[in-house]
Formats: C-alpha cells, sequence, structure tokens
C-alpha cells in the first residue's frame, strides 16, 4: 500500500488559505477562533447590559455614561474552538481502486484536519472496523499535525465494518457535538446507512457524507464469464457479464448514490461525492464552498 | 454382466463425445476482486426479476387472484375423477327370453329394465367398441347398425326359454381369452350360476326382484276320520306385501295360490286338506312369492272398474260346441261379455284344415288323427309381440298347422296360437271332445283398427288363452322350458289317487318348470321362470365383483352429491377475495 506523502509542503500548500466553517455555532472546550454564542472575551461586540453590582467595571461604556447618566457594561462574543470529528470508514474495500479509496480518504482527512487544527479546532479521527477504533487525543493545534498523521500511516484497513456498532459506540463517547465527517464508500444496505444517519443528527452534530468510490467501481472493466469475490468476506459470485448487466450495474449504482444522498436530505445533513482519483483539494475547495 | 434387452439405448451414447465436447470448450472464469459484492447482488436480482415468470413470483395478490379463480372453478364445474376400465371391448350379453317380459316395475319389463341398465353401463364406462349379443334358447349377436342404441333397438321381448347355463359359460370364457369384458343383464340366476359368473369376472345385473318376502310362520296338522290331513298354515309377510303361492310336494306338486292378499307385516292363516300319497314320503311346503308384476292376470280387477269400457258382446252361444264347452264359464263369470248381445261375436268353426284367408275374430278349431309332433319346432310360434297384453307361446309344435299346408308368411294369419294336448287315455275331464285324438285350437288374432283401438281386445284375448290354460291346468300339469328333460318328467294329476292313471309320452310345453333336483313346479301363465328357479329360493345373494345396478346408480347420486361442496368453494373464494383486497388496501 502506498501511500500519499501527507508531509511534504505541496500536499499542505494553499489549505491554509480555506477556513473549516460549521453551519452551526458549537460551543468548544477552550479558547479558540470561532464565534460562540456564549458571552466571552473576544472583541467582537455583542450587546449592552445595565450595570449591576458585580459586574466588571473595566466593561462599563463611560460614553454611554456620559449621554444618558447610567451605567451600561459592555458584553462580547465568547471564541472558542471546534470539535471537528472524522469517521473513517477503514474497511477492507476501502483499498480498492487505482488510486484506492483509502488513499483519497487519508488525504481528505488529512487536509481538512489541517485546515482545523490551524483554525485551533479539536480534531477527533475515528478509524471505523468491525467497531469504533481507539481515537488520537489531544490533537488540538497545528504543531500536532504530524502526530496525526503518523497516526494516520498507521492505520491499516481490513475486514469488514460494523457501521451500527461503531456510530452507537461514537454517539456514547462523543457527548460534545461538533462537525463529523464521515468519510466512507457506503457500499451497503440502505437500513443501515438511514440508522447511522438517523443517529448522528439526532445528537445535533453537523454531518458531512463523504462518499469515495473508485473509478473501476464506477466502471468496471469486466467482462465474460467472470467470478467476482468480495475482498472483505471472500463471498464469491459466478456470472456472465454481458452489456445489459452493465446496464443494470449503471443504473443500480446511480441508484445507491441518489440513496445516500436522500437519506442525507432527509437528516438535513450534507452529502459530497468523490472519485478516488479526484484532486482531493478540488474536493475541499467545493466542499468548503458549499458549507459557506 | 449386464445384458441388454434392447440396443436401442445405446444411440442415445453418441451424445456423449458432443456433451463432453460442450465442457471442454467451456471457457473458463476469470476470477475478478471487487470491493463489495453488494451492487452486484443487486444488480443480478433485477435482472432475475426482468424474467417472464420472476414477475409472478413475488406478487402475492397475482396468486390470490389466481387461487380466488381456481376455487370459484372447482365450485361451479364440480370436478370429479372418472375411473378408466383398461378393457379394450365390451360385450353386453342380455337375456330376451320369456320370462323377461315380466314386469318388475311399475311400468317395465325386465327386459326393459335391462336395456336401460345396458345404456347406463355404457355411459359410465365409454367403450368406444361395444358388442351387443341376446340370449334365450341361443346366443347371437347383433350385428346390425354401429351404434349401441340402434343394436338395442333390436332386441325385442321373445317367448323363448334360455339356454343351457354351461354353454353360455363356455361362449363366455371364450369372450374373455380375447380380451373381452362381459356383462350379463338377465333377470335372475341360480346361486351356483351366479357364483360361476363371479369366479369369471362377468358383471351380472339382475332385473328380477328377487327377494323372498313371504315365509311360513307356522304350520300345523290334524289327521282326519277319513285319512286326510288338515293342515293350518299361518303365511307372513315382511315389506312390499303381496301374495304368492303355495307348493305342496308329494311324489309330485301340488300348487295352491293363497287364497289372501297379505300387507306389510302382516300374517294370515288358513286351511286346507291333503290325503297322504306315501306314509313314507314326507310332504313338503315351499311357498313361492308374486312379484310385483302388472301381470293382467294380477290385476284384472282393475279394467273392470272403469265404466268406460265397453262391453263385448257373444252372439250364438250354444252349449253344444266346443267353444262354449272352452268357454262358458269364463264368459260367464266375465262380467264384460254380454251373451247374445249383437255387438260382437267370435265365430267358432270346427274344421279339417285351416283356410288361407281366415274370417276376423273366429275360432278354428282343428281335430283330427295322426299329427306328429315336432319337438324341436315346438319354440317356433309367436305370437303378436308388439302388444304387452298378449303374451303366450304356443304349444309344443307346429305340425297340425304345417300339416294344413299353412304357411304363415304368405297366408292372411297374422299369427297363430297353437294349443295342443294329447292324452293317452280316455275319460280325462273337460274340454276335450275326442279325448284319444290330439286337439289343435286355431285362432286367427288378425288386428285391425278396431281391435288396436279397443284396449279389451287383448284382454279378452288373454283371458281366453289363461282360461284354456286354466281348464287343461285343472287335470293335470305340464311341463315346460328348455330345462326339461324328455320323458322324464312327473305329470301329476290334481287328483293324488289318479297319479298312476295319468300318463303322458310326450311333454307339452307350458305349465310347470323341472328343476335340477328333479321336482317339477307349476308356473302360472304367461311364465316367470324366475319365480321357479333357485335364485329365488336362494335370497343369499352372491357378492358380485362388478357393480350392481345400485351402485350404477350411486354412481349418477355421487355425482349429483358433489355440489355439497359448492358452497364451502365459494365461501372459501369470498375469504380469499376479502384478503386479497385487505392487502391491497395496504399496500395502497
Amino acid at each position: 500500500m502506498s501511500l500519499p506523502d501527507l508531509h511534504s509542503s505541496e500536499f499542505l500548500k494553499g489549505l491554509k488559505q480555506l477556513n473549516l466553517l460549521s453551519k452551526h455555532n458549537f460551543a468548544g472546550q477552550k479558547i479558540g477562533d470561532r464565534k460562540t454564542k456564549r458571552k466571552g472575551a473576544s472583541v467582537e461586540f455583542k450587546d449592552y447590559k445595565e450595570y449591576s453590582p458585580g459586574d466588571d467595571i473595566r466593561f462599563i461604556d463611560w460614553n454611554l455614561w456620559g449621554r444618558l447618566d447610567r451605567f451600561y457594561i459592555k458584553l462580547f462574543y465568547n471564541e472558542e474552538n471546534l470539535n471537528v470529528h472524522f469517521l473513517l470508514d477503514a474497511s477492507q474495500s476501502m483499498l480498492y481502486g487505482a488510486p484506492s479509496k483509502w488513499n483519497f480518504a487519508l488525504k481528505f482527512v488529512a487536509g481538512a484536519s489541517f485546515l482545523a487544527l490551524h483554525q485551533k479546532d479539536h480534531v477527533n479521527v475515528y478509524p471505523v472496523f468491525d467497531k469504533l477504533s481507539k481515537n488520537l487525543s489531544e490533537v488540538n493545534s497545528p504543531g500536532k499535525y504530524s502526530q496525526l498523521v503518523n497516526f494516520l500511516e498507521k492505520v491499516e484497513p481490513c475486514g469488514e465494518i460494523d457501521l451500527v456498532k461503531s456510530i452507537d459506540e461514537f454517539i456514547k463517547l462523543e457527548r460534545s457535538r461538533g462537525l463529523v465527517f464521515f468519510v466512507s464508500d457506503f457500499l451497503t444496505d440502505e437500513k443501515i446507512i438511514d440508522h447511522c444517519l438517523r443517529k448522528l443528527a439526532y445528537y445535533g452534530h453537523d454531518v458531512s457524507l463523504i462518499q469515495i468510490l473508485s473509478p473501476h467501481e464506477e466502471n468496471p472493466q469486466i467482462y465474460g464469464n467472470s467470478i467476482l469475490e468480495d475482498i472483505e468476506n471472500k463471498q464469491e459470485m459466478e456470472l456472465i457479464l454481458d452489456d445489459e448487466y452493465y446496464m443494470l450495474y449503471h443504473e443500480t449504482l446511480d441508484e445507491h448514490k441518489r440513496m445516500v444522498k436522500g437519506l442525507s436530505k432527509k437528516y438535513n445533513l450534507e452529502y459530497s461525492y468523490a472519485r478516488s482519483d479526484d484532486d482531493f483539494k478540488d474536493f475541499i475547495v467545493r466542499l468548503m464552498r458549499k458549507r459557506l | 454382466m449386464i445384458v441388454l434387452s434392447n440396443l436401442l439405448g445405446l444411440i442415445f451414447l453418441l451424445w456423449l463425445p458432443i456433451l463432453i465436447g460442450i465442457y471442454f470448450f467451456k471457457s473458463i472464469p476469470v476470477r475478478h476482486k471487487i470491493s463489495s459484492l453488494y451492487l452486484w447482488k443487486k444488480v443480478y436480482q433485477k435482472r432475475r426479476n426482468r424474467g417472464f415468470f420472476e414477475k409472478f413470483k413475488n406478487n402475492i395478490i397475482f396468486w390470490l387472484q389466481l387461487l380466488f379463480f381456481f376455487l370459484l372453478f372447482l365450485a361451479l364445474s364440480k370436478p370429479y375423477f372418472e375411473e378408466q376400465i383398461g378393457y379394450v371391448k365390451q360385450i353386453y350379453i342380455i337375456d330376451n327370453s320369456g320370462s323377461m317380459i315380466a314386469r318388475s316395475g311399475l311400468f317395465e319389463t325386465r327386459l326393459n329394465r335391462s336395456l336401460e341398465l345396458v345404456r347406463k353401463h355404457a355411459k359410465v364406462l365409454r367403450h368406444n367398441n361395444i358388442e351387443v349379443y341376446k340370449w334365450n334358447s341361443t346366443l347371437k349377436k347383433i350385428d346390425i347398425g354401429s351404434n349401441l342404441e340402434v343394436k338395442l333397438s333390436r332386441i325385442k321381448p321373445s317367448h323363448l326359454p334360455n339356454s343351457n347355463f354351461f354353454y353360455l359359460i363356455e361362449r363366455i370364457k371364450d369372450f374373455i381369452k380375447k380380451g373381452y369384458k362381459v356383462s350379463l343383464f338377465t333377470d335372475a340366476l341360480e346361486y351356483e350360476e351366479q357364483l360361476n359368473l363371479s369366479n369369471l369376472g362377468v358383471e351380472v345385473f339382475l332385473s328380477a326382484q328377487n327377494n323372498r318376502n313371504i315365509y311360513f310362520e307356522s304350520i300345523d296338522a290334524n289327521l282326519l276320520n277319513d285319512g286326510k290331513l288338515k293342515f293350518n298354515i299361518k303365511v307372513s309377510c315382511t315389506s312390499f306385501g303381496g301374495s304368492g303361492i303355495l307348493l305342496i310336494s308329494q311324489k309330485g306338486i301340488l300348487p295352491l295360490r293363497l287364497p289372501f292378499q297379505l300387507k306389510d307385516y302382516d300374517s294370515r292363516q288358513f286351511d286346507f286338506e291333503i290325503k297322504p300319497v306315501s306314509l313314507s314320503d314326507p310332504i313338503k311346503f315351499e311357498l313361492l312369492p308374486d312379484e310385483p308384476d302388472l301381470l293382467v292376470e294380477d290385476n284384472l280387477v282393475e279394467y273392470f272398474i272403469d265404466s268406460k269400457i265397453p262391453r263385448i258382446a257373444l252372439l250364438d252361444f250354444s252349449d253344444s260346441d266346443l267353444f262354449s264347452k272352452l268357454f262358458k264359464d269364463f264368459l260367464l263369470s266375465d262380467k264384460r261379455f254380454l251373451i247374445d248381445n249383437k255387438q260382437f261375436q267370435i265365430p267358432f268353426i270346427s274344421v279339417k284344415s285351416l283356410p288361407s284367408k281366415p274370417q276376423a275374430f273366429t275360432v278354428y278349431v282343428i281335430e283330427g288323427k295322426g299329427i306328429q309332433e315336432d319337438f324341436k319346432e315346438s319354440r317356433s310360434h309367436i305370437l303378436e309381440s308388439v302388444h304387452p297384453l298378449v303374451r303366450f307361446v304356443g304349444g309344443s309344435n307346429l305340425s297340425a298347422a304345417k300339416n294344413l299346408n299353412l304357411v304363415l308368411e304368405n297366408s292372411e294369419w297374422d299369427s297363430i296360437i297353437q294349443i295342443e294336448q294329447k292324452f293317452a287315455k280316455k275319460s280325462t275331464p273337460g274340454l276335450l271332445i275326442h279325448n284319444s285324438l290330439p286337439v289343435c285350437i286355431v285362432i286367427n288374432l288378425e288386428f285391425n283398427s278396431y281391435s288396436i283401438g279397443n284396449a279389451d281386445y287383448p284382454i279378452l284375448l288373454e283371458n281366453i288363452l289363461r282360461y284354456i290354460l286354466q281348464e287343461l291346468r285343472m287335470n293335470s300339469i305340464f311341463e315346460i322350458g328348455s330345462n326339461v328333460i324328455k320323458n322324464q318328467t312327473f305329470v301329476v294329476s290334481k287328483k293324488p289317487q289318479s297319479i298312476n292313471s295319468v300318463e303322458f309320452d310326450e311333454i307339452t310345453s307350458q305349465g310347470a318348470y323341472k328343476t335340477s333336483d328333479g321336482s317339477n313346479y307349476f308356473a302360472r301363465f304367461p311364465v316367470i321362470e324366475s319365480r321357479l328357479k333357485d335364485a329365488d329360493r336362494n335370497p343369499v345373494a352372491v357378492p358380485l365383483k362388478a357393480p350392481t345396478i345400485d351402485e350404477l346408480e350411486s354412481f349418477e347420486i355421487a355425482k349429483i352429491n358433489n355440489s355439497q361442496y359448492t358452497g364451502l368453494l365459494i365461501f372459501l373464494a369470498i375469504i380469499v377475495m376479502m384478503f386479497e383486497w385487505y392487502l391491497f388496501s395496504r399496500r395502497a
């Protein structure tokens, strides 16, 4: 498995100019760059409040006292960081394709994390196997980027994923709401996807689905008498593939993509589709524009 | 070692190299690793679902609709399983002997009933190739017509007795050997005969009533002073009622008609006296029940009830001539006859030879010597069989008519009834003038529009004949039928003491029947053979392999009874339809 060089300056070039936005103003754990609904000590004015004993007299607006002869306290927005969670499908099927879906997923997670870290956001990466894997802790500053990349490089996709179980674990684990990037090929049953998305939406996360498929999945170059072997569960299926099969395959794939997109819309989530040979920076730009 | 009984099977081995070749050139599938079979399984399922029959596979409403219509089809069409019988050909043997003319039902003769059974049988079996034989004195195939109905229409009642039963058995065996299925339609059979036929697998359909419903309740005897025995006999009846004949066997047979009619489950008793002929021989009694026949003899009184029936007058009635002697008592006792009324007359003419153009309603009596009997021809007489009330088989021969140069075919005689009696000894009381001479009475039965239209004409004729027989019977008992063994037949007088004084050198053809055990039985006119046979005396029926009449009828009933499922099937259909609507509404 050849992994992209996620440390190179070429990879990181241009990412700094982007901002990772969330649709909601989530409360963060620490001081950050993001304005929140809570009152705080940022420079951005929020409102006035009549003075009451005990208030910090440093925030009295003396100009207003001069005009009205009454004391008013100036209030400011608080600036906190954001929890950015990455649920990364680490099943064996992510290794499929050239370039592989896993390759693209890593680039995306690394790139998006880089953006988040530069905004002093708190990044959590959860590789999803048959259960939720252990998270990398305390990644909340640009200095921790290399630590994150090292963590990602050590993840080896294998086996099948259990999305339902993993999402349940994630919900229990991450009580703090935030931005969730769910990166997968989503080649699984509609009911499972529906269950997962419903739960994520219910707990108030700002979820963004990133469906990645390889060019070989979009347009499989297999003809004639073939035995198709599932690389995850090793199941086999013998088919004599002809044009009618291909027509049906494309039809089914489109239906499947529409289904995932439809479920996202149903729960007011964001859906993005990428091919593994797409330029990941373009994809991130596209994604950020969507979130503006 | 394997032996092939037929080498033709090896032809299929020629396919082997082709089959191997097909598998040899079959392309080997290429293995491809893919990320997930999830999409491909869906694709495969879609393709399968696009097949013609796959569209119906998971459509429960479609299957329910099919079930609904199928149930309705079953309910309305009432199908039933029909048993196919594997015989190639079917032979029907239909008895048309004289006894088949007797009426077993209210409106049918036994022959008609048998013919109806044949039709039912043929309808059930649906054989394409059916042969029909009629059985009386011979077994003769009906060759005319290919249609069963045409063949059956050729079977007319006859006066002839049945041939020897063992001859019939031999013929039936021949048929069975040739792969035929045989069904016999007759009125009655002896127990052994039924057993024989049953063992051969022959279907037997009996059209005569063979239930003995009258039996002895008790017999008491008292010895009188004059040496006679006085019997008091109590007779009981089970169902159907009726009357019967008491047969007293003592060296010979004395028939005695029961003097009463029995109702259902009735008991009556009566007395009679008899002088024993021999102290060593027992006196045997037997009861022969009447069948519910519609014979004129049994129902004659009905005709008198109707006042619209014209009376018949006889003119020139003289006590001196033979006809008067014959019919005087009969005519006087019959209320329909008006003596000396000019409306109607039957002239009686004594002739030496018969005229070729006889007068209508005229009785010719021929008297003469030297007329020889021809036993073989004794059954060639045919009385007009069209009229159901006139049934009679003539005398023992036709020689008298032959000697009189009578050619039946070319003459104007419609039919001849010949009653012949020859006595060897004089002083026989009764009707005969010349006791030592054979007497032949010939009656011209010319039918015209008047006679056909007049219901009394055949009744009159039958009564005349009955009277003649009755007169003869009063003096002697006669043997009839094919089973009569010549010169071995007992003929006894009504009076026991005169047994040895009456001798007969020939057998006549009417009056009584000889059975296999050597005893003779009296027969009324017309002869009811079945009554005299062992079949009637052995009420134990032989279980027959083939369907009986009742079973044939029950088959028809079974078909009709299928309708009892109609309601159930329609109910099920409605349930299915409601379930279907329920599913449909849920989908909507």
